[in-house]
Formats: structure tokens, C-alpha cells, sequence
């Protein structure tokens, strides 16, 4: 039988005071929780993606956990990682370490997520610009990486996907060049500079996602929020890059 | 619209809450211009019993699963093909992803996923980015039915 309006309001109303009392204490997060939930959600897709075509395991473990790195600031040699090998190659998977520039050696940032082939340094220096040149400036050189993603908990909008292109610009030289430098290469393992984002999109924002796209060595990867997770599926469509 | 909303956001951490509640505000924004306007989708989808007070609810909901629940379930999908279902995360000095997190998350996610449902809210609804893709996807519902 159909519920009046009330009825349906009231139901409502008792079933989100219930559900609130029962799990309120699993989801009352603060949103730097909230947020690193999500950018795990990520990693953890990412991880999936290779896991279906490598061997794939997290290295530096403390106490047998994972312990993820949450910012720049931190020495990369105290968390854990992920050493992905495939056919006689290995990589790292990292998450907040510095990148670099190879335009200039001054244009730095750290995207959420790197990956490098093993053997490339995560290096360090004190600089008298930074903490006064009591810690150490940890980052990667931009032309040791394969690739960077960055993750976003929100809905799509067109400045956020366009600004993603900056990175990619201001670390990778050959993304301005006319073919990427020969880089863009369907059968290769590595996704190219990926932007997660939480939210879906429609209308003119799922057109200029594919535009981007096309016209760019990136992928806008949406729907991270419910449903997009496997990577690897084939209407996912998605740029790849080589490691050269 | 009220309760929900205050049931929910007096739930959650303050600076999520704003998060969520402005949320809520700007969905319910656009909602009320489509219906100053006399929208035909907002029409059509009221003739299917998808009143205003219930289409208010619907994006509170809609809200509280975009700002709360779906990002943090994303760190606990199912899982089988890699370590990440069995290493546990350590995020910082204040939260670990573990076993625990990831069953008592899935759990939340899919009562709350239960729930809306019963009340003939399907998933599609909440993952929606605006009011009138919500409206389109309520109308895409109706035209299944036809």
C-alpha cells in the first residue's frame, strides 16, 4: 500500500533517528578523516588496478600495518609503500612525496599519489627557505617519476580538472609537446597523471571530462565515490603511459 | 526536511556538519527556484507522488551519503585481489583502517543503502551531483515505468 506524505515523512524521520543511533559512532568523522578515507579509497583502487596484471606488495610494514604517509613533511623512509614488479621491472607506489619540477628546480609540489621505478631516490636537502633548514626537503625528481595521481572528495567542476593540468604540466615537459613525447601507449601498465574525484558528472562536464581527455596525457576519473573502482574495466577507456 | 537534517547534522563532528549542511542548503536552493519557476521536471515528478516536502528529504539524503557516508566506505570495498583487505592503514596518529573500520563502515553504508530504498530512493539518487540530475533521474525512473 502507498504511504500518504506523512506517513513517508514520519517513517523517514524514524528510520534516520534509528540509523543515527546505531551507527553515528562509526561515521561521526571529522572531515580530515573523511577525506583520508577517501584518498585510501584510491590508493586502494590503484593498488587493485596493478595487482591484476603484477605482483604487488607494501614493504617498510610497522608492527605488520601500513603506515600510510599523510604529508610532504614526513621522511619517506619511516612509511610503508608499495613495490609493484612485473616482468622484470619494479616500481614504487608512494603517497605525499614531493615532486620535483624538471622545468625548474624551485617549482615543487606533492600530488597525492606517485609512482617510480625502483631504484629512482626519494632524495633530500636543507634549505635555509625551508623550516629554517632544520628538517629535510624530501622529493622526488620529476624525471625519475612514471606517473602522479591526485584525489579529490568532491563533485567535478571545470577549474578543479583544468587546474589538474598545471601538475602535469609544471612536472612532465613532454606534455606540452605535440604527440606527449611519444609517452601516451595503449598496452602500457601505467595509467597516465589521473585526477580521482569523488563525485559524478552529466551534461557538458562528462563532455569536457572526455575532451580532457583526449586532447591532454591526463584521465579525470570520476564516481570514485560508488562505483567506478575497477580500473581496469574495459569501457573505462583509459590514457596510459609508457615508463620511458 | 528539518528533522532529517537536524537528526543528521547534530550526528556529525562541526566542521563536516557545515560541510553537509551547506550542502543541504544549496540543493534545497536550486529546488526552490525550479519550483518558482514552475519547472517542468519538477512537474512531472511531483504528479509521481515525489512531493516537495519529500523531494527536501531525498536531498538531505543526498547529502549526508556525497559529504559523509560514500567517501568514508570507500576505504572498505570488498576486495580479493591484492594485500589491501588484510594489512590494516595507519593514517596519521588518529585513525587505522582495519578489519573492524571496514566491517562496522560497510555495515552503516548498507543499512543507510537498505533504508533509502525502502523509501523508494534508489542509489542512483544520492549519487547525483545537483538537484536537477536528481530530478532527471527521478523522471528517468518514471519513464521506465510508463
Amino acid at each position: 500500500m502507498t504511504m500518504t506524505e506523512d506517513e513517508w515523512l514520519k517513517t523517514v524521520e524514524g528510520m534516520v533517528r534509528q540509523f543515527a543511533r546505531t551507527h553515528g559512532v562509526t561515521y561521526a568523522k571529522t572531515e580530515r578523516v573523511v577525506a583520508a578515507a577517501f584518498e585510501i579509497g584510491c590508493f586502494h583502487s590503484l593498488v587493485e588496478y596493478y595487482a591484476q596484471t603484477c605482483d604487488v606488495e607494501p614493504e617498510n610494514l610497522k608492527d605488520g600495518k601500513f603506515k600510510y604517509l599523510t604529508t610532504p613533511n614526513g621522511n619517506p623512509a619511516n612509511f610503508s609503500y608499495v613495490v609493484i614488479k612485473r616482468k622484470g621491472r619494479e616500481y614504487q607506489l608512494r603517497q605525499q612525496v614531493r615532486v620535483r619540477s624538471s622545468i625548474h628546480t624551485d617549482i615543487a609540489f606533492t600530488p597525492d599519489m606517485v609512482v617510480f621505478r625502483t631504484g629512482k631516490k626519494v632524495k633530500d636537502h636543507r634549505d635555509d627557505d625551508y623550516a629554517k633548514g632544520k628538517r629535510s626537503f624530501f622529493y622526488v625528481e620529476a624525471d625519475d617519476l612514471v606517473s602522479f595521481h591526485e584525489c579529490k572528495c568532491m563533485n567535478p567542476f571545470p577549474e578543479l580538472m583544468v587546474s589538474f593540468l598545471g601538475m602535469v604540466f609544471a612536472a612532465f615537459p613532454w606534455a606540452k609537446e605535440e604527440d606527449f613525447g611519444g609517452r601516451i601507449d595503449t598496452d602500457s601498465l601505467h595509467l597516465a597523471p589521473s585526477l580521482f574525484v569523488g563525485g559524478s558528472a552529466r551534461g557538458l562536464h562528462l563532455r569536457m571530462v572526455k575532451a580532457l581527455k583526449v586532447s591532454f596525457p591526463v584521465n579525470i576519473i570520476l564516481g570514485m565515490h560508488y562505483g567506478t573502482w575497477e580500473l581496469d574495466r574495459d569501457d573505462s577507456d583509459l590514457n596510459r603511459i609508457t615508463d620511458a | 526536511m528539518e528533522t532529517v537534517r537536524k537528526i543528521l547534522a547534530d550526528s556529525l563532528p562541526a566542521d563536516i556538519r557545515e560541510k553537509f549542511l551547506i550542502r543541504c542548503e544549496h540543493l534545497v536552493s536550486q529546488l526552490n527556484y525550479f519550483d518558482e519557476k514552475g519547472d517542468e521536471r519538477l512537474r512531472r515528478v511531483r504528479r509521481a507522488s515525489w512531493t516537495t516536502k519529500k523531494l527536501r528529504v531525498l536531498l538531505v539524503l543526498n547529502a549526508f551519503y556525497q559529504i559523509v557516508l560514500a567517501p568514508l566506505a570507500s576505504s572498505a570495498r570488498p576486495t580479493d585481489d591484492s594485500f589491501v583487505s588484510r594489512v590494516d592503514v595507519v593514517y596519521g596518529s588518529s585513525f587505522v583502517f582495519d578489519a573492524q573500520w571496514r566491517t562496522a563502515i560497510n555495515r552503516a553504508y548498507n543499512v543507510f543503502t537498505e533504508m533509502v530504498f525502502r523509501l523508494g530512493i534508489t542509489e542512483r539518487f544520492l549519487t547525483q551531483q545537483r538537484t536537477e540530475d536528481i530530478l532527471y533521474r527521478i523522471g528517468r525512473t518514471l519513464d521506465d515505468h510508463d
